[in-house]
């Protein structure tokens, strides 16, 4: 996003914000959706995110950060709040069972190794629902190609060589998490 | 969804510079706001004089320095505190009660009742500074001294009662707009006469030591139940009192510069409770320009 | 079912899973949705204080630190004891 854009945004035009929607929208609908959000609350926490960027438009100084800091700081929190407002109404119990959010429907008949593939993809969302929000989040950062590990760092407010560690390690928690999985079948 | 409406720091700032803990509230951070005023009005000078007044007299000075200095810190620390949380505060949405209305309120309770009230508090109960501007008290006492007055003093639940040789401060019985101060000699139920130059009190003459000379004066040493004091009589002042009783709920007061002094002996005695203070440190001394170094801190006895 | 060679994943699969994988989708029309949510917003307030407000400030501010610096110093505030 090149500043011109990015001013024409803070000064109220209207166009140039719905370019940053556009730019924006599929990464953060990927962060979302590893954030273990179903679809329809990641709808609407994407559809807030871009609203109260849109409404805080003049504190964004494109001098002193990128844009796509500043957007994903905003999802972060609204993230984590819902998933945190969820997490004290359920009982820890019903971590296993995946109903933190309605797995996206499976698509009907396909050939077997397809099948497969989206089985495990279930099995991975339902790893992700064991994970803390925080690491969540950090993860979900990690895998969107618009962010560097210093941006991310600022994102989720820890040292830039803390970012490496912990995703090595919530990746190894991911990767015990499935293959323990797998016995229960 | 709420309105978003940022915190502009300024504001939050100048908030809390005319009101310590206002730009927290302005914040949003209430427990905060109120931690800092309640620092800034009760904890630091009230709680701090009363601890003052039970230790030496010495301390009464510079822990008052030490009140100003906490003071400026809390203040400064409310207003930092202000700038920065209001800095970071770019998706805020103001509370119900954040309205100009609510703003007024607290702002005029701190300044019509809460502030001018602990000050009053302050002054009447525990400590206030007098300025001497007569030579009454003299040698104990100059002209241009400024003192801390012990106020809790001569009243119920109160840190010292009035004892005899106290350097006093109460209402002039004869102008009850003013304030004099002088030493207390004799209590109620007290035999008092003076006599060439000596004060006898229930008999006792509470001269004690030589007289020395100096000038045209005599400078003679006095003491009494817990005082030890210097007092001067023109060389040639012959007049005497005879011997009388300090009625009930009185006191017989003297200037320490018996033949210079507006006192008992011509206003009669005073009323015990017109006695509001005790005179315990001078703070400042300064006299047609001069500064008498010496004096600032100069415990009275 | 049990297939051995896919009992566990290594971590290059996990890696490529993660990045292939996309839980949630964008709807048709989201942009336009959110500008439409956009448009429809209430008047936002300028974020500017107004001038009033800084007027009060001014105002009540000078009789305001008079009051601090009068408890501040209230033991220090000197009557005269003649």
């Amino acid at each position: 996003m090149n500043n011109a854009i990015l001013n024409r945004i803070r000064q109220g035009d209207k166009p140039a914000f719905s370019m940053l929607v556009e730019r924006f929208q599929q990464p953060l609908f990927g962060y979302l959706g590893k954030m273990g959000l179903s679809q329809a609350v990641a709808e609407e926490i994407a559809q807030e995110t871009f609203i109260r960027a849109w409404q805080a438009r003049e504190q964004f100084d494109p001098e002193r950060a990128q844009i796509s800091t500043w957007l994903f700081t905003i999802a972060r929190r609204l993230a984590i709040n819902e998933l945190q407002r969820v997490a004290h109404r359920h009982e820890r119990a019903s971590k296993h069972d995946g109903s933190d959010g309605d797995y996206p429907d499976e698509k009907q008949a396909q050939p077997s190794a397809q099948l497969e593939q989206s089985q495990l993809q279930r099995r991975l969302y339902q790893a992700l629902q064991a994970l803390h929000p925080d690491d969540r989040s950090l993860l979900a950062l990690a895998y969107l190609k618009e962010l560097e590990y210093s941006a991310i760092a600022e994102i989720e407010a820890i040292p830039v060589g803390t970012v490496k560690s912990r995703l090595y390690r919530i990746r190894q928690q991911l990767k015990s998490t499935l293959n323990a999985g797998e016995a229960h079948e | 969804m709420y309105q978003i409406k940022p915190r502009h720091p300024l504001m939050a700032a100048l908030m809390s510079t005319i009101l310590p803990g206002f730009g927290q509230l302005y914040n949003g951070t209430v427990n905060r706001g109120l931690l800092v005023f309640m620092a800034f009005t009760l904890v630091v000078i009230p709680l701090v004089l009363w601890v003052a007044l039970y230790l030496p007299t010495q301390l009464t000075l510079p822990l008052l320095i030490l009140t100003i200095i906490i003071n400026v810190c809390i203040w400064l620390y409310g207003i930092i505190d202000a700038w920065k949380t209001a800095k970071k505060s770019s998706h805020y949405t103001p509370k119900n009660w954040q309205i100009p209305g609510v703003y007024l309120m607290v702002f005029l309770a701190a300044m019509l009742f809460f502030i001018p009230g602990i000050s009053q508090f302050i002054r009447s109960n525990q400590v206030e500074s007098f300025y001497i501007p007569s030579a009454s008290m003299q040698p104990t006492l100059l002209k241009g001294d400024v003192l801390f007055a012990n106020k809790s003093y001569n009243c119920p639940n109160c840190l010292k009662d009035v004892k005899r040789g106290d350097i006093a401060i109460f209402v002039y019985p004869n102008n009850r707009t003013q304030n004099f101060i002088k030493r207390i000699i004799a209590l109620p139920g007290d035999r008092v006469s003076i006599r060439e130059q000596q004060i006898f009190v229930n008999g006792k003459s509470l001269k004690s030591g030589d007289t020395q000379q100096r000038d045209n004066m005599n400078i003679i040493n006095e003491k009494t139940d817990n005082a030890q004091y210097q007092v001067q009589w023109s060389a040639d002042d012959k007049a005497a009192v005879e011997e009388f009783v300090v009625p009930n709920g009185e006191a017989f007061v003297l200037g320490d510069n018996r033949s210079n002094s507006n006192d008992s002996r011509f206003f009669g005695t005073v009323p015990l409770r017109d006695v509001v203070g005790k005179a315990s440190q001078i703070w400042w001394s300064r006299y047609e320009g001069e500064f008498r170094w010496k004096r600032f801190g100069l415990v009275l006895k | 079912m049990n297939k051995k060679n896919q009992t566990t994943i290594t971590d290059d699969e996990l890696d490529t899973l993660l990045q292939q994988t996309s839980f949630a989708q964008v709807p048709d029309r989201f942009e336009q949705h959110v500008m439409m949510k956009i448009d429809a917003l209430p008047e936002t307030h300028s974020s500017q204080p107004t001038w009033w407000q800084w007027l009060a400030l001014v105002g009540g501010g000078i009789p305001a630190l008079m009051q601090i610096a009068g408890l501040v110093f209230s033991a220090w505030n000197i009557a005269n004891a003649g």
